[in-house]
């Protein structure tokens, strides 16, 4: 006989007609196929064999569920269960059969109206119970009489087939979650809170500083040599800096903070009106910027409009000062992912430092050479992590350089 | 700074390093002397309702109140929604002017009833530019209610 063969179990009471298991099991079959029948009249004893197979396999199955399994007669006496049953309740086998199933519960009877719900409403799913060990411990579950119950061949209820599932790991793991998502959104509300100080607080002696400057300048102008003017500029430039650095780390931070709100997004336009507004503002005009076509992601529109403007201001900034500039942005596809890349024939970078390149504040030019924060890129990787995307860099010194950042494809496009 | 009933701009700064610079910008334009400048939240709130140590001062409002928000006692926010709560008070235009490039204090400003926001620019030149375009502004264009 073949474990899936088709062969209908049933549980009946333990009366005629059923083969009693060792261990008690109540298992029959019912409804064995013609042939059967009549080798049943021919050789019974083959028959028996077969029958005590069956109801063995039946057994297994039962004692294989990791789930506590239990039927239950219709007065509310437990009539068989299996051996998780015993392990969750500490209670012997013989000793649950013929007691009261709800006698097992922290509420018995929550656990008796569970039950008795499944003759009036065919069955009852996910009814949550805590049954309690004999040495006091709990076990949180939901029981499952989807089951439901199980009749005799004339159609009578003999009893209801419960199924209960420990959830008490589930729960103990949705507490844990519950305090990580409090930690979590506690630590948002300093960060956010450090951040407005940020802008406050330390923009607001750089004013002062930068104003009275400034004042010094404006009134003294006729007191100040040569040399006292320069150290005044350096002082101004310096606060300039700073100010800068405060809103790249701000801008950094809201980036981090913002939710996505993706909507498609038409790339070419996004793109043209990039270069556009990023190319009136250039000093060299030379520069040929080509836009290939891009076609639509899904993205969130004003974050990837960031990723663009700080990619291509970044281009056209390392390319002025080549002859014959070209920033090229451009989009290839992979099996899963859709690439967009900026690429340009700019002064490049060293590629023994590219993993420093998406770290904020980490710069592989002077400010002298290259005005900047350092922050640009650190914002872009922050941007298309989000997205569940992720960007990398391939250049060399001199030669250009090109920077990539790829949306995978459900993300890019909602798996068109 | 003058007579409390004359105030044509109550600035509500407690930086007094920028009230001074925002004094500077006035006066280019001969308006600082019409400037009462007040270092926190609790004295913006008792002026405009002559309460605590203004309760004797003159009758009469001034024509804009210049509000920081990162204030002493009572925050700027805070500050603007009781004057906008105020059947009397929220006649008076009340113009942010502020540090904070916060969205979302933009935002709660607004939604207050805020008559302008103003991010402080860092620049020198550019700072003394805004508070005097603002100074004219309410001042001299702006027709308040009477």
């Amino acid at each position: 006989m073949t474990p899936c063969g088709p062969i209908a179990l049933e549980f009946v009471p333990f009366d005629g007609g059923m083969h009693r298991l060792p261990s008690g099991g109540a298992v029959s079959v019912s409804q064995p196929p013609p042939e059967k029948e009549q080798r049943l009249a021919l050789a019974p004893s083959i028959i028996d064999v077969e029958l005590t197979q069956a109801s063995q396999y039946a057994r297994s199955l039962i004692e294989a569920s990791l789930d506590p399994l239990v039927t239950i007669s219709p007065e509310g006496k437990i009539t068989d269960v299996n051996e998780a049953t015993t392990k969750v309740t500490g209670v012997a086998r013989e000793v649950l059969i013929g007691t009261d199933f709800s006698s097992y519960f922290t509420e018995p009877d929550k656990a008796r109206d569970g039950y008795q719900r499944v003759f009036s409403e065919g069955s009852v799913i996910d009814y949550p119970l805590t049954i309690r060990h004999r040495d006091g411990t709990f076990t949180h579950v939901l029981y499952n009489y989807n089951a439901s119950f199980y009749r005799d061949t004339t159609g009578n209820v003999l009893g209801v087939f419960a199924a209960a599932r420990d959830i008490t790991e589930l729960n103990r793991r949705e507490r844990q979650l519950r305090v990580y998502a409090n930690e979590l959104a506690a630590a948002n509300s300093e960060l956010e809170a450090f951040s407005y100080a940020m802008s406050h607080d330390l923009r607001a002696p750089l004013r002062a500083i930068e104003g009275f400057a400034g004042i010094l300048v404006e009134d003294h102008a006729q007191q100040l040599n040569a040399e006292a003017r320069r150290l005044l500029d350096v002082i101004t430039a310096n606060t300039r800096r700073m100010a800068t650095l405060i809103d790249g780390l701000l801008l950094l931070s809201r980036v981090s903070r913002t939710g996505l709100a993706k909507a498609e997004v038409n790339l070419d336009e996004l793109a043209r009106e990039v270069v556009d507004e990023l190319r009136g503002a250039e000093p060299n005009p030379h520069i040929e910027v080509r836009i290939d076509s891009l076609g639509i992601v899904q993205a969130d529109a004003a974050l990837l409009r960031q990723v663009l403007v700080n990619l291509v201001s970044n281009a056209l900034k390392f390319t002025r000062s080549r002859e014959k500039a070209q920033v090229e942005i451009g989009r290839t596809e992979s099996s899963s992912e859709t690439v967009l890349f900026v690429k340009d024939n700019g002064v490049g970078f060293d590629t023994s430092y590219v993993d420093k390149l998406f770290r904020p504040f980490q710069r592989l030019h002077s400010a002298a050479e290259f005005e900047g924060a350092g922050i640009g890129l650190a914002v872009v990787e922050r941007i298309v992590r989000k997205h569940g995307g992720r960007v990398w860099a391939q250049g060399e010194a001199g030669k250009g350089a090109c920077f990539c950042f790829a949306l995978s494809r459900e993300e890019a496009d909602g798996g068109c | 700074m003058v007579a409390e009933a004359d105030a044509a701009i109550l600035m509500i700064e407690d930086n007094p390093d920028h009230a001074e610079l925002a004094l500077r910008a006035l006066k280019v334009h001969k308006l600082a002397n019409r400037v009462l400048v007040l270092g926190d939240g609790a004295q913006a709130l008792d002026y405009p309702f002559s309460n605590g140590e203004y309760a004797s001062r003159l009758a009469g409002n001034p024509k804009v109140v210049l509000l920081d928000l990162n204030l002493p006692k009572v925050h700027g926010l805070e500050v603007l929604r009781r004057m906008k709560a105020d059947e009397r008070m929220k006649m008076i235009p009340v113009v942010v002017l502020t540090s904070s490039k916060e969205e979302s204090d933009r935002i709660d400003s607004y939604r207050l009833g805020v008559n302008s926001y103003i991010v402080k620019p860092l620049d020198f030149a550019q700072f003394v530019k805004s508070v005097g375009d603002i100074g004219l502004y309410w001042l001299l264009l702006n027709e308040p209610p009477e």
